[in-house]
């Protein structure tokens, strides 16, 4: 059940030249399904239909350059992966940069896990194992070998790192918390880590942190303030928050797994445990982050 | 007895310094009475006065579901609207409001209620929150005294006197009337200038809409019913065999099934630590009277006094307000409730009076409300006198709003002391 056993070498493209991930995700299911696309990017055959309708396949940024497009159909039993570099890199949705290297899954509901996997190997060849690089310099036959002689296995338990997603931005204890809020709304951050100059978590600040910190706590304990309809003191409120570092405001109450915590873990930590995020050390360094939302995403959608 | 003596000591010395958590210095100080063989584990459940425990679970209840239904919110911009915004009618208002909850509420719960919204008026007003909070907390222990539910020293001698809801008002009310109305004048001689308001900054009270702050119109309508029924309970309570403990139970538990709502809600907001530091005290105490500590004391303190119960009494004032102003007056009510109780048949032998109910009204009423009076308004003196002015100065703080010992001292301590003397006046003149 490894990874390089349901890929063939004539699914392993190089500059792939595609407009959209519409495109790009039709082309290489096609490809899975055919077995080849033509020299000018053309699929020469199409997905069969009684396969199902796809029910998943927005592109899912998974490391930096990396992306993934798992095609889910009701009626797949197996799963097959393509994997491609495109000739010139397309934007992901939700402002997560743009991805030079795409892992297609096509898999059926059964093999979710295999999927999610999958996806958790894929993010460790381009993060550490040079993916890019390779697909630009070897040859169909020499990638598919060199991955034959990796650890890929899909029936591995799922861990941490394989669901994590890489941090997307840097706060350390200088960093103005003007800054830090302005790089949370961006990125759609409810809570990020504070770290030193090597990645190790010295802190945490949350949306919610930064609210009570201006906010006086006074407010909490009434039942309402419906009731008052001029005075908006925020500005004053905020005054010494905003101009604060992000040092001075973090709390050291944050969470942290490593990086081959299981899925059971990471679940029991977000949700027993209350935890609203969970930052993957690997010796005692960040390199990646799991939230509710994304691993309840991932674990659904998968 | 060296032993029980020491372990009492021991355990007031944690309460007093804030050493470790006072509800845990409570009961292990009666578990170790129970352990070392000073009282049996059953006669220290007989200690435990479940009326007061019932009393005190129960008003719990109560003020956990009226304070979600925003009604306190609705009456502090009420009478900040009546005040048309000038902040020392505001003050005033709000102390008077403070007293008068305080006197059917927990006082630590009142001022707890009273605090937010008093941040707010004051921040809205921009007038000084620090002499707002200290003189509500102060206002609390006042209005706190005036009848048997509304601090816990009244609760305590009420139960183990079974005196009524309506002895305590007929007896402590008046005085407690004066008290107020004198301490009012003073605050606003004295921090009248303080609360001038800017006039542009009245609009915003004006514009103000206090029907907004109503979350729940029927949970506040229902609450309210069933409080109107409790305080009927009080009223009516002791001739009919009920008692105040019953009452406030049922109260708070019919309260919930009106209101709809979730009775384990409710309890979880009780403050069992506060129960549990009776239910050690209790037990300590009980040990100590069980051993005949109070009958050793009660003899020592008539010969101090030459048996003259007025001195007795006007010491009994001045010591229980005096180490009230220093010490927590829980602990110090329940160790003084067994020594008055002690001393109490030997007075009315010395002034021969057999008939129960003359030896109440001659020698109970003044040697107790004499305590209660000194225990309640004692709290005053300093700001670790009263529970209330512990949890006001915490507020304040999370607010930024620190209040200093010597803030609170300044103000709370002559208040006291005019209030100490107004007591002992009223005693004299009411009872001798």
């Amino acid at each position: 059940m490894d990874l390089a056993n349901h890929i063939k070498p004539e699914h392993i493209f190089r500059d792939l030249r595609v407009r959209d991930w519409t495109l790009a995700s039709e082309m290489l299911a096609d490809a899975v399904a055919a077995g080849a696309i033509d020299r000018s990017g053309s699929s020469v055959m199409t997905l069969d239909t009684s396969a199902g309708e796809s029910s998943h396949r927005a592109p899912l940024f998974i490391a930096p350059g990396g992306a993934v497009v798992h095609d889910r159909r009701a009626h797949v039993t197996d799963i097959t992966f393509a994997l491609a570099s495109l000739k010139e890199p397309l934007a992901l949705p939700d402002g997560d940069g743009a991805a030079e290297v795409v892992l297609y899954i096509l898999s059926g509901p059964e093999r979710s896990a295999w999927a999610l996997k999958a996806a958790g190997h894929f993010r460790t060849l381009l993060a550490e194992e040079g993916l890019r690089e390779r697909l630009s310099t070897m040859s169909r036959e020499a990638l598919h070998a060199w991955l034959t002689g990796l650890d890929l296995r899909l029936d591995a338990p799922v861990l941490a790192r394989d669901i994590m997603r890489p941090p997307l931005f840097k706060v350390f204890a200088d960093t103005p918390v003007t800054e830090v809020t302005r790089l949370m709304e961006k990125h759609r951050s409810n809570a990020v880590a504070v770290v030193d100059r090597e990645e190790h978590i010295i802190g945490e600040i949350t949306s919610n942190r930064l609210f009570k910190l201006g906010i006086p706590e006074f407010f909490e304990r009434l039942a309402s303030v419906s009731f008052i309809r001029e005075f908006d003191p925020f500005e004053h409120y905020y005054t010494q928050t905003g101009q604060a570092r992000a040092g001075e405001v973090m709390t050291t109450d944050f969470t942290v797994l490593p990086e081959d915590a299981t899925i059971m873990e990471v679940v029991f930590t977000l949700t027993v445990q209350n935890h609203r995020k969970i930052y993957v050390v690997r010796d005692g360094r960040r390199v990646g982050v799991i939230d509710r939302v994304e691993i309840i995403n991932k674990v659904l959608n998968f | 007895m060296t032993v029980l003596l020491i372990i009492f000591a021991i355990t007031y010395a944690l309460i007093a310094t804030d050493k470790i958590d006072k509800t845990i210095a409570a009961l292990l100080g009666g578990g170790l009475a129970i352990g070392t063989g000073y009282i049996s584990y059953e006669d220290a459940l007989r200690a435990v006065d479940l009326n007061v425990i019932f009393l005190l679970v129960g008003m719990m209840m109560v003020i956990n579901i009226i304070g979600r239904t925003g009604g306190f919110e609705w009456m502090a911009i009420r009478l900040a609207q009546a005040a048309r915004g000038n902040g020392l009618v505001i003050l005033v208002l709000f102390l008077v409001a403070t007293a008068v909850i305080s006197a059917f509420l927990d006082n630590v719960t009142t001022v707890l209620l009273m605090a937010p919204v008093t941040f707010l008026i004051a921040q809205i007003l921009e007038i000084p929150v620090v002499p707002f909070l200290i003189l509500e907390a102060v206002f609390s222990n006042i209005g706190g005294t005036a009848t048997l539910v509304g601090d816990p020293p009244n609760v305590l001698i009420g139960s183990a006197t079974g005196f009524s809801f309506n002895t305590f008002l007929w007896h402590l009310s008046p005085v407690v009337v004066v008290i107020g109305v004198v301490s009012l004048g003073v605050v606003v001689l004295v921090y009248g200038p303080q609360f001038r308001v800017n006039p542009a900054l009245k609009d915003r009270v004006r514009r103000a809409r206090p029907e907004l702050a109503i979350l729940d119109h029927r949970l506040l309508r229902w609450s309210m019913v069933v409080f109107a029924l409790i305080l009927l309970g009080f009223f009516l309570g002791r001739p009919l065999g009920i008692e105040p403990g019953l009452v406030a139970l049922c109260g708070g538990a019919a309260m919930a099934l009106v209101g709809r709502v979730s009775i384990a809600h409710v309890l979880e907001r009780v403050e069992w630590n506060t129960i549990l530091f009776f239910v050690g005290l209790f037990m300590l105490v009980g040990a100590l009277e069980h051993n005949g500590l109070f009958d050793l004391l009660g003899r020592q303190m008539l010969s101090v006094t030459g048996g003259n119960l007025l001195l007795t009494c006007l010491l009994i004032l001045v010591v229980s307000a005096l180490a009230s102003a220093i010490v927590d007056n829980i602990p110090l009510v329940i160790a003084l409730i067994p020594l008055l109780q002690s001393i109490a048949p030997d007075f009315a032998q010395s002034m021969n009076i057999t008939d129960p109910a003359l030896v109440q009204s001659t020698v109970m009423y003044p040697l107790f409300w004499s305590l209660a009076l000194g225990a309640c308004l004692g709290g005053n003196g300093t700001l670790v006198g009263a529970s209330a002015n512990v949890v006001i100065a915490q507020v304040a703080a999370r607010n930024r709003h620190p209040i200093s010992f010597a803030q609170f001292t300044r103000i709370g301590l002559p208040i006291m002391l005019l209030n100490i003397v107004i007591g002992a006046v009223y005693v004299w003149w009411r009872y001798f």
